[in-house]
């Protein structure tokens, strides 16, 4: 069943890019200096950190030159020494025989220099932090790699932290991220290619895959639907997410995202691929298997009987946070039967002379509860604790001595909120169906409850991540690939990659069950 | 993406507009735990005693209360629906735990149909424990002190069950069970009693043996004692204390029963029923004060047989009692002869009673003792 109707072609992420602008003609550059400089100056016209720095050089200084660079991406020392220094060397060559290739292997002792083919590209580069050296009557001009961007030091993630395991983290710069990736996997397999996104932005991507190991169908239709994204600007991992996503409405992610190199580095051995934006320290991974909401780079780093028991207390974690509300409401309002004598009893009890009805209660509750939270994401820091002050006392110890609310319902939707950050991966997706579950157990009871559980496997199991199905896979499951879901097995005993992703899925040979 | 608003609004319709009709909050019921039946001698109508939670005394640290409503109606199910006009709240029944049904009722108007309502009622549990007030009244029984607990109904309701364990003076019969056995074939039904006694200044409830029934008229009662032979007569018997005098000095031994299990054969022949029940028990010594040396095999062997003798003539004894003076058979027997050939129970129906009170009876008891509870070498 398709809860949210078909996707039209065309429409919506994946489809058919949603503006019309046509791409930017390249003008290609022109090789009279003068008119070069004055194209280049108008475009930067009221650009005042673009940098234009005009010089003479040569035998009797008449050969005209010119530096362009964006001021504050680049590194002055690297200009100053080995661009500006051999440029006013230059006398000791002959002006005829000047050309691009001479200086680029004679000259300038610069490690990436390449020749600017369009306008377009120089614009772009010099707003990347090149310098573009333009010299009278030379052919082409050159670009010079003189980047060097403020940078945040290599950190650890406040989102993903670790009791045991690396610690790094990504940082905005994403060279910086992919050096990271490429010391955990020093094999000429892992394929790092760019990508340009944003038609304002330029943003750069790097999709990342181990060659021979991802499967090139899905890279295909990863490269497929980013060719059709149009949108002016990418800020962040996220909006390559939900462009190129597969279920365009549906709550539950279809691909992961992480700020660490390790996990990271594990996607790209499973067969995933991944894909890095530049100023974001968040990273995609895809395809993304409904699991992964439960896995945690920890589990792989600590003893496997211990994370296999998290992992349980993760996935009932899940369960409870968009259960419980629910379940409670539909035994007080609707099927008192169900619960033991003493129990019903002392609810009863404390049910007793509270204003609302408990569906309502737990409504309220359960808003107070997210707007406690929400404020406490927004807050300033320093506030914290009057915010914990409010949230636990009069909100929670005085509103049940005020008998404004049950103390059940203050019990429940503590429990609904402390096994939400079980599953932080899945936070959105928990919101809406706790809400929807809590509607539907409200007007219907258990029978509503029965109902959203049956609408949410249906929809569950018809997600798919790149063609890949996230929960169940359209065949026999084999006893490997459970080894890496509610349980985590230990390593000697996980052959396989991921059968539905991976192209090759040895992964390791032998081991105590043979090779497969 | 254009069917989600409709979609969604739909659903929404659905949800809205067809559910909530039967929310019930929990502060808009009684919870009753229990209901005592009477029946007024002069105009004829039942008298019900409901047992409920007094939610609102209640406190956050204060004890529960009970309360009581009374309510009369010329049948059980007016009476109930009269009871909701002396109350804001509706009476919910789902928790009820222990009806109450006064002896009168039971000897004169039967059982049967209160147990219905009740049955067809959709909101009492079928678990719930039935019981034969030996009071005046059955709301007596209800309106009596607790020792362990506030709350009469589920008190008694916990001693029946405990009882019919530990003790053996009572049958578990829950209320499916007692429909059952009026309606069964070939089944005998049996209620637990209860009685007030005096406990210091309380008067409180006390578990008195089983009533034996006709049909589903009350016939007799059983007492705590004879309430252990019949549950070993019906494999029913979970635990208990055996006690008898033992050796030549006649001292008192008192044993624990561990497990027992009891078949029963009944076979006709010319007009005569021959009924073989043979008991398999295991026991625990308890209570010694003979001079009986139990660590030594023979000596337990001794004892076993002593127990097996004494188990024997009781259970013979008993028998005969229920033969010749209720004549009618409380231990199933014409059931077990109908599982066997129900051709054959079908034309012995009609003249059951006779052949019961005429039949053979061999009692053979086989007694384990698994545990001296001495300690050797020491």
């Amino acid at each position: 069943m398709r809860l949210f109707g078909p996707r039209k072609n065309g429409k919506g992420p994946g489809g058919e890019p949603v503006g019309g602008v046509p791409p930017q003609k390249h003008e290609a550059v022109s090789d009279r200096y003068q008119k070069n400089l004055s194209y280049l100056k108008q475009v930067f016209q009221d650009d005042d950190p673009i940098t234009i720095h005009e010089l003479n050089t040569g035998k009797d200084m008449k050969l005209r030159a010119c530096l362009m660079f964006c001021d504050g991406l680049v590194d002055s020392s690297i200009i100053d020494n080995h661009i500006l220094r051999p440029l006013a060397e230059l006398d000791g060559l002959p002006e005829e025989a000047l050309s691009a290739d001479l200086l680029i292997s004679k000259v300038f002792q610069i490690n990436s220099v390449k020749k600017a083919k369009d306008y377009q590209e120089i614009i772009q580069s010099v707003t990347y932090g090149d310098t573009l050296v333009l010299i009278e009557g030379l052919g082409e001009m050159l670009l010079f790699s003189t980047k060097s961007f403020p940078s945040r030091g290599v950190a650890e993630p406040e989102g993903e932290k670790v009791l045991s395991g690396p610690r790094e983290g990504f940082t905005e710069v994403m060279v910086t991220n992919l050096s990271m990736v490429r010391r955990k996997l020093r094999t000429e397999k892992l394929k790092m290619r760019y990508y340009t996104l944003g038609k304002q932005t330029h943003t750069q991507l790097c999709i990342a895959y181990l060659d021979g190991i991802a499967d090139p169908q899905i890279l295909g239709e990863l490269y497929r639907r980013l060719d059709l994204i149009d949108i002016d600007g990418v800020l962040d991992a996220n909006y390559i997410n939900e462009l190129i996503r597969d279920n365009a409405w549906s709550p539950f992610r279809s691909t992961g995202y992480t700020e660490r190199p390790d996990v990271v580095t594990a996607k790209l051995l499973e067969g995933r691929i991944a894909v890095f934006v530049d100023g974001t320290p968040v990273v995609l991974t895809l395809p993304y298997l409904f699991i992964e909401n439960f896995q945690s780079n920890e589990d792989y780093y600590l003893s496997f009987y211990y994370t296999s028991f998290s992992r349980a207390i993760r996935i009932l974690g899940f369960f409870l946070t968009i259960l419980v509300p629910a379940v409670y409401i539909a035994i007080v309002a609707y099927h008192q039967e169900m619960l033991p004598a003493p129990l019903l009893i002392s609810i009863a009890t404390e049910r007793q002379s509270v204003p609302l009805p408990a569906a309502l209660e737990a409504f309220i509750m359960l808003i107070v509860f997210e707007i406690l939270r929400e404020t406490a994401l927004r807050m300033q820091t320093n506030v914290g604790q009057a915010l914990s002050i409010v949230g636990a006392l009069v909100v929670g110890q005085a509103a049940v001595e005020a008998k404004l609310v049950a103390a059940p319902m203050i019990i429940i939707v503590a429990i609904a909120g402390i096994t939400s950050l079980l599953v932080p991966k899945m936070n959105s997706s928990i919101l809406l169906l706790r809400f929807g579950f809590l509607l539907l157990a409200s007007c219907l009871g258990f029978l509503g409850v029965a109902v959203g559980f049956a609408l949410l496997l249906t929809h569950t199991l018809s997600l798919r991540s790149f063609g890949v199905w996230q929960l169940a896979p359209d065949r026999k499951i084999s006893y490997q690939e459970v080894k890496d879901t509610v349980i985590r097995a230990p390593w000697y005993q996980m052959l396989l990659r991921p059968k539905q992703i991976a192209m090759n899925v040895t992964r390791q040979k032998g081991g105590p069950e043979g090779t497969k | 993406m254009k069917r989600l608003p409709g979609l969604t609004a739909l659903s929404l319709c659905f949800i809205l507009l067809c559910g909530c009709w039967n929310y019930q909050g929990l502060d808009d019921i009684d919870i009753v735990t229990g209901m005592a039946v009477d029946r007024d001698e002069a105009s004829g109508s039942y008298i019900l005693t409901f047992e409920i939670v007094d939610t609102q005394s209640a406190g956050s640290d204060g004890e529960l209360e009970t309360k009581y409503v009374e309510a009369e109606g010329e049948t059980l199910f007016d009476a109930i629906r009269n009871s909701k006009k002396k109350l804001i709240n509706k009476l919910y029944g789902g928790n009820m735990q222990t009806l109450i049904i006064s002896r009168q009722i039971a000897e004169n108007d039967g059982v049967s149909a209160i147990l219905e309502e009740l049955l067809r009622d959709g909101e009492p549990r079928e678990t719930l424990s039935v019981a034969i007030s030996q009071e005046e009244s059955a709301k007596t029984i209800l309106l009596s002190d607790g020792i362990d607990s506030k709350i009469i109904s589920f008190g008694i309701h916990e001693m029946i069950k405990e009882d019919s364990r530990v003790t053996a003076s009572t049958a578990n019969v829950p209320l499916y069970h007692a429909y059952n056995a009026i309606k069964g074939t070939a089944s005998a039904l049996v209620l637990p009693v209860m009685r007030c006694v005096e406990e210091g200044e309380k008067t409180v409830v006390e578990g008195n043996g089983i009533a034996l029934f006709r049909e589903d008229r009350l016939a007799g009662f059983l007492s705590a004692k004879d309430s252990m032979l019949y549950l070993f007569a019906v494999n029913q018997l979970q635990g208990g204390v055996i006690s008898f005098p033992a050796g030549e000095s006649k001292e008192s031994i008192s044993m624990e029963i561990k497990g027992s299990q009891t078949k029963t054969k009944v076979d006709y022949r010319e007009g005569q029923l021959a009924v073989e029940i043979s008991i398999k028990l295991k026991l625990n010594v308890m209570e010694i004060k003979s001079q009986l040396d139990i660590s030594q095999k023979q000596e337990r062997s001794r004892l076993e047989d002593m127990t097996e003798e004494y188990l024997e003539s009781r259970m013979s004894g008993f028998i005969s009692d229920i033969q010749s003076q209720y004549g009618m058979d409380i231990f199933g027997l014409g059931r077990v002869l109908y599982k066997k050939d129900p051709k054959l129970w079908r034309s012995l129906e009609d003249q059951w009673d006779e052949l019961f009170q005429n039949a053979k009876v061999a009692i053979q008891a086989e007694a384990d003792v698994i545990s001296s509870g001495v300690l050797q070498n020491y």
